[in-house]
C-alpha cells in the first residue's frame, strides 16, 4: 500500500481532533468578554472624544463667563489692567477673546491602540462657526489608521439650537438637538460611539473643568512682533470608573500675543481598562489638535431644507 | 449604553456545529486549549459584527477563524502548545529510539502533527483547508482572501518542511512499511 504525506497528513488531522467538543460555556465566556470589551470601548471613546469637546468648549462656551475676565502673565497690559493670581486667568481671557469671534476650525483627532485596527482612527473636522449667531459648518472626515481609505465624510452644520449631520451629498440629514459644534461632532461626526455619560460631552462641565486645571504653566513666548506667540501647558485629573483608570489629561494652549485670539490647542490623554486581566490591555491614546484661524470670517449658514427639527 | 445584544442561532450553531469548528481551530492553533482561545476570539468577533453576519454566522465564523489564525496569531507570536517541549525532530528521533516498533503509526502521526504546528500560520492555515477541509486550491485562496499563487506556494512549501521533518523517520524506521520515495509514502 502505498500513501502519499497529504493522506497521511489528512488521516493524521482527523486522529488528532476526533472527540473534540467546545466547552459547554463557551459562547457564554465569548459574549462575556465582548460586554466587557465594549464597556471598555464606549468608556473609553467617551474619554477620548472629550479631548474634542474640551477642546471646543473652550472656544465655544467660555463667553458665558462674562468679557471681564483678566489676564496676567505675558499680555497682562492688554487684558483690562485686572490683576489675576492664577494662571488660568491668561488663558480665559484668550478664550473669552475668542469665542466672540467668528473662526475657522481645524481639529484632528487620533485614536490609537495598537494592534487593533478597529478602533485606530483620524477624525478630520474642517468648518467655520460664529459663537454669536450659534451657526457653523464643516465636514469631518474620517479614516482608518492603517490605511488612506475615508471611511465616513461627515457633513454637520449647526443652526440655533439643532445641529444637522448627514453621510454625504444625496443622504438624509440627521437633526439633533444641542445646537453646538462638540454635540455636532461628539455624538455624530465624531465617531458611532455616543457618550454613556452627559457630563463628558457638556460643553459647561468641562469648561468648569479646563478652569480648575490642576496644573497651568507659562510655557514660554515665541516669534515676535504680529507673530509672537504665547504657549501654556496644562493638566487634569480624570478620575476612573468600573471601565477605565484614572488617567491625566494634558495639553498645550498657543495664544496670539498680539490680539489674545487662540492659536492651537493639542490635547491628549491614554487611557486603559480596569480590568486589563479580563479584557483588553494596553493603552488607548487620543490626541486632539484643533488650529483657529480666520478670525472674523463670514458665517451664514442655513438649516438643510426638509430637515425636521 | 447600547442595549443588551442578543445573538440569536449562535448557541445552537456552536452545539450543532462545535465539535468540527473546535477540530479546525484546534489544528490551527496546535492544540485543543490554543483551538478553544481561537474560537473564542472568533466568537467575539462575530458579536461584534452580528448584525452584519447574523443571516449567515456560520460563514463568517469559520473564515474569521482562519483569518485570527493566520494573522492575530502571528501578530501575538503565539506559539502552539505542542511546541516548547522539544524540536519536532529530536522528539520524533526520541520517540523512534524509545519504541522502535508497533507503534509507527501514532509515532509519524505525532510528527506530523508538530510538524504542522511548527509551520507559518499561512502555511498551516493553507494545509488544514486543503487537506482537513478538503477544498480545493481556489476555495481555500477564496476563504484567506488571498491568489491562488500563494495558496500553491503555501502548499507546497509546508508539504515540503512536513516531509523533511518526518523524513528521519523513514531512515532510521521500518523502512520494509515505510519509506520515503519521492514524496510518495510506501
Amino acid at each position: 500500500m502505498t500513501r502519499t504525506i497529504e493522506d497521511l497528513l489528512a488521516a493524521s488531522m482527523r486522529e488528532e481532533v476526533v472527540g473534540l467538543t467546545p466547552a459547554p460555556d463557551l459562547v457564554a465566556r465569548a459574549a462575556k468578554r465582548h460586554r466587557q470589551r465594549t464597556r471598555i470601548r464606549l468608556a473609553a471613546s467617551v474619554t477620548g472624544t472629550a479631548g474634542i469637546a474640551a477642546a471646543v468648549a473652550i472656544g465655544l462656551t467660555v463667553a458665558s463667563s462674562g468679557p471681564g475676565a483678566v489676564r496676567t502673565g505675558p499680555g497682562a497690559a492688554k487684558a483690562g489692567g485686572q490683576a489675576a493670581s492664577s494662571p488660568q486667568a491668561p488663558l480665559v481671557a484668550a478664550m473669552t477673546t475668542s469665542a466672540q469671534l467668528s473662526y475657522r476650525l481645524h481639529l484632528v483627532n487620533t485614536s490609537m491602540w495598537p494592534g487593533r485596527d478597529l478602533i485606530n482612527w483620524y477624525a478630520d473636522y474642517t468648518g467655520v462657526y460664529d459663537p454669536r449667531t450659534r451657526s457653523g459648518a464643516g465636514v469631518n472626515i474620517l479614516r482608518r489608521q492603517s490605511g488612506s481609505k475615508v471611511d465616513g465624510r461627515i457633513q454637520v452644520r449647526i443652526v440655533g439650537d439643532n445641529y444637522y449631520t448627514r453621510s454625504g451629498n444625496g443622504k438624509p440629514w440627521f437633526t439633533g438637538r444641542g445646537g453646538t459644534l462638540v454635540q455636532a461632532l461628539v455624538l455624530n461626526g465624531g465617531r458611532a460611539w455616543a457618550p454613556t455619560n452627559g457630563a463628558s460631552a457638556d460643553p459647561a462641565v468641562l469648561l468648569a473643568a479646563v478652569r480648575r486645571l490642576g496644573s497651568v504653566k507659562f510655557a514660554g513666548k515665541s516669534g515676535s512682533g504680529a507673530r509672537a506667540l504665547d504657549t501654556y501647558n496644562f493638566r487634569y485629573n480624570i478620575a476612573g470608573d468600573g471601565s477605565v483608570k484614572p488617567h491625566w489629561l494634558t495639553g498645550t494652549i498657543v495664544v496670539h500675543d498680539q490680539s489674545d485670539l487662540i492659536a492651537k490647542i493639542t490635547m491628549q490623554t491614554s487611557v486603559t481598562g480596569a480590568h486589563p486581566q479580563l479584557a483588553d490591555g494596553g493603552w488607548l491614546t487620543f490626541k486632539t489638535v484643533m488650529t483657529f484661524s480666520d478670525y472674523g470670517v463670514p458665517v451664514s449658514v442655513q438649516a438643510p431644507a426638509g430637515a425636521g427639527g | 449604553m447600547r442595549s443588551e445584544e442578543r445573538f440569536e442561532g449562535l448557541d445552537a450553531l456552536v452545539a450543532d456545529r462545535g465539535g468540527a469548528l473546535l477540530a479546525t481551530a484546534t489544528l490551527l492553533a496546535g492544540g485543543p486549549a490554543a483551538g478553544e482561545d481561537l474560537l473564542q476570539a472568533a466568537l467575539e468577533r462575530v458579536m461584534r459584527h452580528w448584525h452584519q453576519v447574523r443571516d449567515e454566522p456560520e460563514i463568517y465564523l469559520r473564515r474569521t477563524i482562519y483569518h485570527l489564525a493566520v494573522d492575530q496569531w502571528r501578530a501575538r507570536r503565539r506559539r502552539p502548545e505542542v511546541l516548547g517541549k522539544t524540536e519536532t525532530e529530536l522528539e520524533v528521533a526520541a520517540l523512534r529510539a524509545a519504541q522502535p516498533d508497533g507503534t509507527d503509526a501514532v509515532h509519524l502521526r505525532l510528527a506530523l502533527i508538530q510538524g504542522l504546528a511548527q509551520l507559518p500560520p499561512r502555511q498551516r492555515a493553507v494545509l488544514v483547508l486543503r487537506y482537513w477541509e478538503q477544498l480545493s486550491e481556489s476555495e481555500a485562496a477564496d476563504m484567506l482572501g488571498c491568489s491562488l499563487g500563494t495558496v500553491k506556494s503555501s502548499a507546497s512549501r509546508g508539504l515540503a518542511r512536513l516531509r523533511e521533518v518526518t523524513a528521519a523517520w523513514a531512515v532510521e524506521g521500518t523502512p520494509a512499511k515505510k519509506s520515503l520515495v519521492n514524496g510518495v509514502w510506501s
